[in-house]
């Protein structure tokens, strides 16, 4: 559909504010009278302090005040379960701690090195950062845990209380060093495997991943003149922030105020809390503005990374290349705390078997405690890690049968009423799956015979030397969009229309955190259309709990999706005011998305979601087996997004997600070691730059309706990088004739690779 | 972050001044793209830093005469360059390219595009990091570096000019003023390769500089190892092999001499078993690149 603003690249709402250096970002912000703030981290994997002496620190001059433990009210957090404790050390009240979960055993225990002790506030930058260096912690070290196949042995040392877990979050486990665990069951792999033409057994390392958003980390706490402890900050749920900073003040949600201003990145890695408690804590205690900027290095310690997977799986076919069985057993590094581990496992769950017809399924995902930095959200969600699962087994059957990867794919995957290992089929047609399969296949060279589908020859091009050798690969990938598993998701929007016989004006509520993706934008562009205004009347307040109900998270692909039709709805109604002459008329709605349940314990059966995104990526590539050097001359990523709102952000979406899958597949080796992270700097973690990516990208946009999207739009913002991985595990297959079932797949480990098989 | 002085001098006079105050640790600053990284680290603490880049003279690329310290007693005129010429300065320059063609070639692969339009040659000799990539190059052209304290100017042979990791031949309060290149016969040949874990803005994990000069009816060669010893190398052994002829068996010889001289470590970036691996492809292919245009 081509609307007059949906479905046109309309420029973004703050490009010239960025591009001229206009735009406020959260380290931006100075206040009168403001103070600085520098925290002091605890820097090891795992130890009890036993004392902390800040009475150095507090009589340097300029010092205004240092916090520890014993301030924090409510000492825990947690966006799923709050398990971690804002400033770790003794409890102030101990009646107090014992109302925390677990009866408050443990918060002066640092369970990785990220951990906070302390928090400096002084009247300049550098006079807080002398100061933390004055704290004296007695710390009494404690055995570390560095590998969650270790923290599951019998004698590892239990990292956590035992804790009561939730109700709504069932998956919530906490056995032992295990904090959350799911499962499918269906039919009997065993019988399957005993009778398959084909198995394919693998055991994979996936790695985890940094998320190196532009922007660390940065806010500023105050209290406004009514009296609310604000903090402007960075995030990607402005309501959810605020109800965890009042819970660890004991502060009433209405006593806390969040703000976003402009946000340089997020992928997930801004949707646990970072600045934003300490922050709180010292403006209300202080009553005085109080700022704290996150260093790279602070900011890659300080923050949660994708979670590093270690995986076996054993998958079944019939000759003919029908899936059998698929059983997979996962166990996922969750790290020190929680953080979305459950979720993100969920999500694993429900991708690590693929979008196809597998009359057996048993898959088991744990998420394990260790003093690793935790694991937690990043783009995809559990389904990159999930993907590579599936779609490596895939790959690799089709080598064992004899059969092309994407007619191997046409055979088996899920169409119409077929049901996903979950017991239910996908909600709405899932044509994406097909067309995309088949779109990014044509991209790099696939071609359609008589035999059916055929991958390129690869032949050496003129001038490649002897030792380059070339191959392409693809994978096929799902995930769903918006929040899941019986949650009922929800989104809010307001518009108010100004003006007397004519609409002078229109002012859209709307609680987005634009991470960089657009998010604003497309609100405009949408509340235009649905106001059939033009978009120069239509602005757009800022995210600010102070004036706007949740929106909910900018995570899950869910943001288009939800406030659109939010926006759609609030836009009917404020229509309809109008209409009766109210003036200003002003509408309100809150979109409910179709509803989902919880997926079966034991089963994994279930209706977990709503909507789902469909994506392939199809690569070409050239290795040079004398270095293992890896080049790419095309990539082509072919994305299901219903209805593209805005095509220019979109294709920027496709790029960006491309380019930060073949990241995590290439060049970004996170390493930790006993427990200390060693990629701490932009120098040692290294993402891509511009010579490293592919030569030629091709995005393409396949707009398959989705029936509840707004004008048809589906989430997609995760959707590119998903499959990255898979994609080139199989190109470089395809090239040098060996799998590699763990990456990142760097220069060293591709030339590993080739020496061992010489 | 340490905090420190910043001082801009007029002249050499006062830069000098500035360099040798009593007890404080006063460094020069170029491009400052290793400054701002290490001082931000804390792993330099420099009290105060002196812009040198604007002296007269430290950003010149031309070709001088012989002179009483460097370059002393050549009839052919040498090539000067600058140390606070620019990598990209150096990369581009045509009198680089025509007099020093493995260093335009070792400059061009410095960081990238932005590091590039900052970075000095002086600055990267200054560090003296075993992988700073012209390090290598001024090796094998066996260029001179024109030193200068407060009282008095000297020459240091490169080969004599890194010591060890961050450390070099300069004295307390003396900088690099530039280098020169000894002229070189016509149809010399020179090839900087290297090998990074990513393509774009990272260090070496090896670096290789070939020379190849005509001599006597036959070659005279020379080879530059980075990131494999504790100082970017030369490697005799190799270049007496060479020296014999340049057939296969004799380049194998070569490049099993090359990989002899190298003395690798396990770091982050790599390990040593990867890096000697490497020293054995990038000679191979140095070697074979500059064989494969020897008429
Ligand atoms: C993103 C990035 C990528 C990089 N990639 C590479 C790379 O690929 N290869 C590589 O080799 N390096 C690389 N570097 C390191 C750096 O850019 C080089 O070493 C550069 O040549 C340093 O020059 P500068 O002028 O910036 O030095 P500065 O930072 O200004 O100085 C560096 C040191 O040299 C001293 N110094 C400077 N000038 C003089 C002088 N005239 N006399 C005496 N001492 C002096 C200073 O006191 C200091 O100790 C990279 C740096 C960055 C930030």
């Amino acid at each position: 559909m081509e609307g007059k603003y949906v479905g046109q690249a309309v420029t973004r709402i703050d490009a010239r504010s960025k591009v001229t250096g206009q735009a406020l970002y959260p380290g931006d912000f100075v206040m009168e009278g403001m103070l600085y703030m520098k925290l002091l981290f605890a820097g090891r994997p795992h130890a009890r302090v036993l004392r902390v002496d800040t009475e150095k620190a507090e009589s340097l001059p300029g010092v205004v005040a240092v916090f520890t433990s014993r301030d924090v009210p409510f000492n825990e957090y947690g966006l799923q379960y709050p398990d971690q404790p804002v400033l770790v050390g003794p409890p102030g009240d101990p009646e107090a701690a014992r109302q925390l979960v677990g009866g408050g055993i443990g918060r002066d225990e640092v369970r990785f090195v990220g951990d906070q002790i302390a928090a400096v506030v002084a009247e300049s930058e550098e006079i807080a950062a002398q100061a933390v260096d004055l704290i004296a912690v007695e710390y009494e070290d404690l055995p570390v845990l560095s590998d969650p196949r270790d923290s599951l042995k019998p004698d590892a040392p239990q990292l956590h209380p035992k804790y009561p877990g939730v109700s709504y979050h069932p998956e919530l486990v906490f056995e032992g060093n295990i904090a959350s665990r799911h499962r499918i069951r269906r039919g009997d792999v065993d019988a399957a495997f005993a009778q398959a033409a084909v198995v394919v057994e693998s055991e994979y390392e996936i790695p985890g991943q940094e998320h190196i958003f532009l922007q660390p980390e940065a806010g500023v706490g105050y209290v406004d003149d009514e009296g609310r402890v604000t903090v402007i900050t960075s995030g990607q749920w402005a309501h959810e922030d605020r109800h965890q900073v009042a819970h660890a003040l004991g502060l009433e949600e209405e006593q806390v105020r969040i703000i976003y201003p402009a946000i340089g990145g997020a992928f997930g890695g801004k949707e646990d809390l970072s600045v934003h408690i300490v922050l709180a804590l010292a403006a209300w205690k202080l009553h005085r503005p109080v700022k704290l900027v996150w260093s790279r290095t602070e900011s890659i310690i300080g923050h949660h990374k994708r979670h590093h997977v270690f995986a076996r799986a054993r998958w079944a076919a019939a000759a003919d290349g029908t899936l059998l069985a698929a059983e997979n057993y996962v166990i996922a590094d969750a790290g020190g705390y929680v953080y979305t581990t459950n979720k993100v496992m969920g999500n694993l769950l429900l991708t690590c078997n693929g979008p196809y017809k597998i009359p057996n399924v048993k898959t088991d995902v744990l998420g394990v405690y260790t003093n690793n930095i935790p694991g937690g959200a990043f783009r995809g969600f559990g389904a990159p890690q999930g993907n590579f699962i599936a779609e490596a087994q895939m790959n690799k059957l089709a080598e064992a049968l004899g059969m092309d990867p994407v007619e191997l794919r046409l055979l088996n995957v899920v169409q119409g009423d077929d049901p996903m290992p979950w017991g239910k089929p996908l909600p709405d047609d899932a044509r994406g799956l097909v067309d995309t399969l088949i779109a990014a296949a044509k991209a790099v060279g696939w071609q359609q015979t008589e035999q059916g589908w055929q991958a390129p020859a690869c032949a050496p091009r003129p001038g490649d030397p002897p030792t380059l050798k070339r191959g392409v690969g693809l994978a096929l990938g799902v995930k769903n969009v918006g929040f899941s598993f019986g949650y009922q998701e929800n989104a809010w929007a307001a518009i108010e229309l100004r003006g007397g016989r004519e609409i002078e004006a229109a002012v859209v509520y709307a609680a987005s955190s634009d991470v960089g993706q657009g998010t604003r934008t497309v609100i405009r562009q949408m509340a235009a259309e649905a106001l059939n205004l033009p978009l120069e009347l239509v602005t757009l307040e800022p995210t600010d709990t102070g004036i706007t109900e949740s929106s909910g998270s900018c995570s899950a692909s869910r943001m288009t999706f939800m406030i659109g039709n939010a926006i759609k709805g609030a836009a009917e109604a404020a229509l309809q005011k109008w209409a009766d002459e109210d003036r200003p008329a002003r509408a309100e709605y809150t979109y409910l998305a179709p509803k989902t349940t919880p997926i079966d314990r034991e089963t994994g059966y279930g209706d977990p979601n709503f909507s789902y995104g469909y994506v392939t990526v199809a690569t070409q590539i050239a290795v040079d087996t004398l270095t293992g050097q890896l080049y790419f001359p095309k990539m082509a990523c072919a994305n299901d997004v219903g209805q593209a709102i805005n095509p220019r952000l979109l294709t920027g979406q496709i790029e960006g997600g491309v380019i930060q899958g073949l990241g995590w597949a290439t060049t970004e080796h996170f390493i930790e070691k006993d427990g200390y992270p060693l990629t701490k700097t932009l120098s040692t973690y290294l993402v891509p730059t511009i010579v490293d990516i592919p030569d030629e990208l091709e995005a393409i946009v396949i707009e398959n309706p989705e029936p509840h999207g707004p004008w048809g739009a589906r989430g997609m913002g995760e959707m590119p990088l998903i499959p990255v991985a898979a994609a080139v595990q199989a190109a470089l297959h395809h090239a040098v004739g060996l799998w590699y079932d763990a990456f990142p797949f760097t220069t060293e480990r591709v030339l590993r690779g080739l020496k061992l098989k010489e | 972050m340490h905090p420190f002085d910043y001082y801009k001098p007029k002249d050499f006079d006062e830069a000098f001044a500035m360099l040798t105050q009593p007890g404080k640790k006063v460094i020069p600053l170029a491009g400052s793209t290793d400054i701002i990284p290490m001082v931000r680290d804390e792993r330099w603490l420099p009290d105060a830093v002196v812009d040198i880049k604007g002296l007269p003279g430290l950003r010149d690329i031309k070709l001088v005469d012989s002179g009483p310290l460097c370059c002393a007693g050549q009839t052919a005129q040498c090539l000067y360059i600058g140390a606070a010429a620019r990598m990209n300065e150096i990369a581009h320059s045509e009198l680089v390219q025509q007099y020093a063609s493995v260093l335009a070639q070792a400059a061009q692969e410095v960081g990238h595009e932005q590091v590039r339009n900052r970075a000095t040659l002086g600055g990267n000799m200054g560090t003296a990091s075993p992988a700073g990539d012209t390090l290598s190059a001024l090796l094998v052209l066996e260029a001179d570096v024109l030193v200068k304290g407060k009282d008095e100017e000297r020459c240091i042979p490169a080969l004599k000019f890194f010591l060890g990791p961050r450390k070099t031949a300069l004295q307390p309060g003396e900088i690099i003023l530039g280098v020169q290149v000894p002229p070189l016969p016509e149809g010399t040949l020179g090839r900087y390769l290297r090998i990074s874990r990513r393509k774009g803005a990272d260090l070496a994990i090896v670096g290789l500089s070939v020379m190849a000069i005509p001599a006597e009816g036959g070659y005279q060669w020379r080879i530059g190892l980075g990131a494999v010893a504790p100082t970017p190398i030369r490697v005799p052994e190799a270049e007496t092999i060479l020296a014999t002829g340049h057939d296969e068996a004799t380049v194998e010889k070569a490049i099993q001499a090359t990989l002899a001289a190298a003395r690798p470590i396990d770091d982050i970036r790599a390990t040593a078993a990867y890096r000697r691996e490497m020293v054995v492809q990038l000679t191979r292919r140095a070697l074979q690149d500059i064989i494969a245009q020897i008429p």
